[in-house]
């Protein structure tokens, strides 16, 4: 479903101009979910920008559902593929409701039926029709963050990318928008792009995921495997070992 | 040492158009050089306690009692409170990039925090500033002593806050949520110096996070607030033994790295854990 090919990303210009990924190689099947873990600046949301078209400067393959990405947004690649980001404050328009924000993708991919899809997909996240001319500010985390993946799911993409969708979400309300995501994935059979800084949320959610570090993939393998522990890279340890609190020394 | 620091039903309340919200509602607790945990979920009160402890607002702050070590915290005038403030009692901010003024760099403001405790010159100032940003993981301290705050990510201006928290050598700190913004490396480097801050100079920790295997890990004992109350206080090494539905109902909703589920349990909120006990 995704394919990517020795993919470089880079930021900047001239001499401040610096790879945020490299060299990544990575393949997901179609009703995969598959996740990216690691610390910040590690190029794992770099390559949702990438896969989703919002990246200029960049080398090597990417492949959705067997077609090559150009250069730029093509509103192909909008049907197939669209994005969740992490922080539901930030991502949502303050002075469009969320009809509006619903509506915007299918007034640009001029589809019709505006009314019954936008009704669809706030019942698909579990938002009452109360919620339609609602702004931002008069909805939770959780509930603006349901909106971010109802607008996701407005245009029937195969593929969510999704970055850190639960990071900025109380523990309960994580645990209602993960299920929420294993239900949709389920109905719509998505294929997720994962990218989580939790090993826990990772496991919850995903069958392989890749580490990286400094722009690049040092380790890819199922999370079976992190389960039991059987980790191959130092750092993959590292990061199982910090997971579930502080240890202390002695 | 008796308990440097005792509460007694404290409530702090907001006004608003709508009336009075009550955003903590009752709190009481003593605590003693030790690391205390506070969990919760946004709007549970905690940074809401955490700042009426240094009476700081916003909202109402009405309590029975509030001493730390001996001093009435309520009794005390303005300027003394303010002395007392950073020397004695220092708080973390949640959100370092707000709590850092824009204006100033980095160092001067550490180096400022510094000399408002202890007769020190410039130079040592900096120099044990620099010492700190190194403890808390910053390669480039000089770099990091001569920026601004807007200059910083905010792991960076999480940490520069700690260090400028922790150099006048508190008793008792409150940290709101210092970890927050910190990948996993940096946090453990952290969390080893409020460890060792509490081990070997006997300060007294308050640590508030919604992370509840952090608290449980790093904690001696906790508190679990919901709707401004305390629901529940517990050993940190028997927060899965937690018997409050509401503390049971969050451990639950972890997804946990050891057994899979399909689906997570979801937090059925019970509207009498916000009623006052009789």
């Amino acid at each position: 479903m995704i394919e990517l090919k020795d993919l470089e990303v880079w930021y900047g210009r001239g001499a401040d101009r610096r790879a945020a990924v490299q060299g990544v190689t990575l393949r997901l099947e179609a009703g995969e979910s598959y996740g990216l873990v690691g610390e910040s600046g590690s190029g794992k949301s770099t390559i949702l920008c990438a896969v989703a078209g919002l990246a200029r400067d960049w080398r090597g393959e990417i492949r959705v559902g067997g077609r090559a990405r150009g250069r730029g947004r093509k509103s192909v690649f909008a049907r197939q593929l669209q994005m969740v980001f992490q922080d539901p404050y930030g991502s949502l328009h303050p002075r469009h409701t969320v009809e509006t924000t619903l509506a915007e993708p299918l007034h640009i991919q001029r589809l019709g039926g505006v009314t019954e899809r936008v009704g669809a997909a706030l019942d698909a996240v579990g938002l009452s029709g109360a919620f339609r001319y609602r702004y931002p500010h008069q909805l939770s985390g959780g509930q603006r963050q349901r909106v971010a993946i109802a607008r996701a799911l407005i245009l029937k993409p195969k593929i969510l990318l999704l970055d850190e969708p639960t990071s900025a979400l109380d523990v309960s309300v994580q645990a209602e928008v993960l299920n929420l995501l294993v239900r949709l994935k389920e109905e719509f059979r998505l294929t997720y792009l994962f990218v989580s800084h939790d090993l826990g949320v990772v496991a919850h959610m995903c069958e392989r995921f890749a580490v990286m570090q400094e722009g690049r993939i040092v380790e890819e393998t199922e999370v079976g495997n992190l389960r039991r522990g059987a980790l191959s890279h130092p750092f993959t340890r590292e990061l199982r070992q910090a997971y579930g609190g502080y240890r202390r020394h002695g | 040492m008796s308990a440097p620091l005792r509460v007694e039903d404290m409530n702090v309340s907001f006004e608003g158009p709508l009336g009075a919200t009550r955003a903590v509602r009752g709190v009481s607790f003593a605590m003693n050089r030790e690391r205390l945990g506070i969990v919760g979920e946004s709007g549970s009160g905690k940074s809401t306690l955490a700042r009426a402890l240094l009476r700081l607002g916003p909202g109402r702050v009405d309590c029975r009692a509030m001493t730390f070590d001996g001093i009435d915290l309520l009794d005390l005038s303005a300027s003394a409170m303010r002395a007392l403030r950073g020397r004695r009692i220092a708080m973390i901010p949640q959100d370092p990039a707000i709590a850092l003024n824009p204006v100033m760099t980095v160092g001067r403001q550490i180096v400022e925090a510094c000399r408002a405790s202890e007769r020190v010159a410039w130079r040592g100032a900096k120099e044990k500033a620099e010492a700190l940003l190194e403890r808390v993981g910053i390669r480039d301290p000089e770099r990091i002593f001569r920026a601004y705050p807007h200059e910083l990510s905010g792991g960076m201006a999480q940490r520069a806050m700690i260090a400028m928290m922790v150099i006048a050598g508190p008793d008792l700190l409150i940290a709101d949520e210092p970890t927050s913004a910190l990948d996993l490396s940096v946090r453990h480097r952290v969390l080893t110096m409020l460890d060792e801050l509490v081990t070997e100079r006997g300060m007294g920790l308050i640590f508030i996070s919604h992370d509840l295997d952090l608290i449980a890990s790093f904690c001696d004992r906790i508190i679990v607030m919901y709707g401004g109350r305390i629901l529940e206080t517990c050993a940190a090494g028997e927060l899965d033994r937690a018997t409050h539905p509401y503390t049971r109902g969050l451990l639950a909703a972890r997804p946990r790295l050891e057994e899979p589920r399909r689906l997570l349990p979801a937090l059925e909120r019970d509207p009498a854990w916000l009623e006052d006990a009789p």
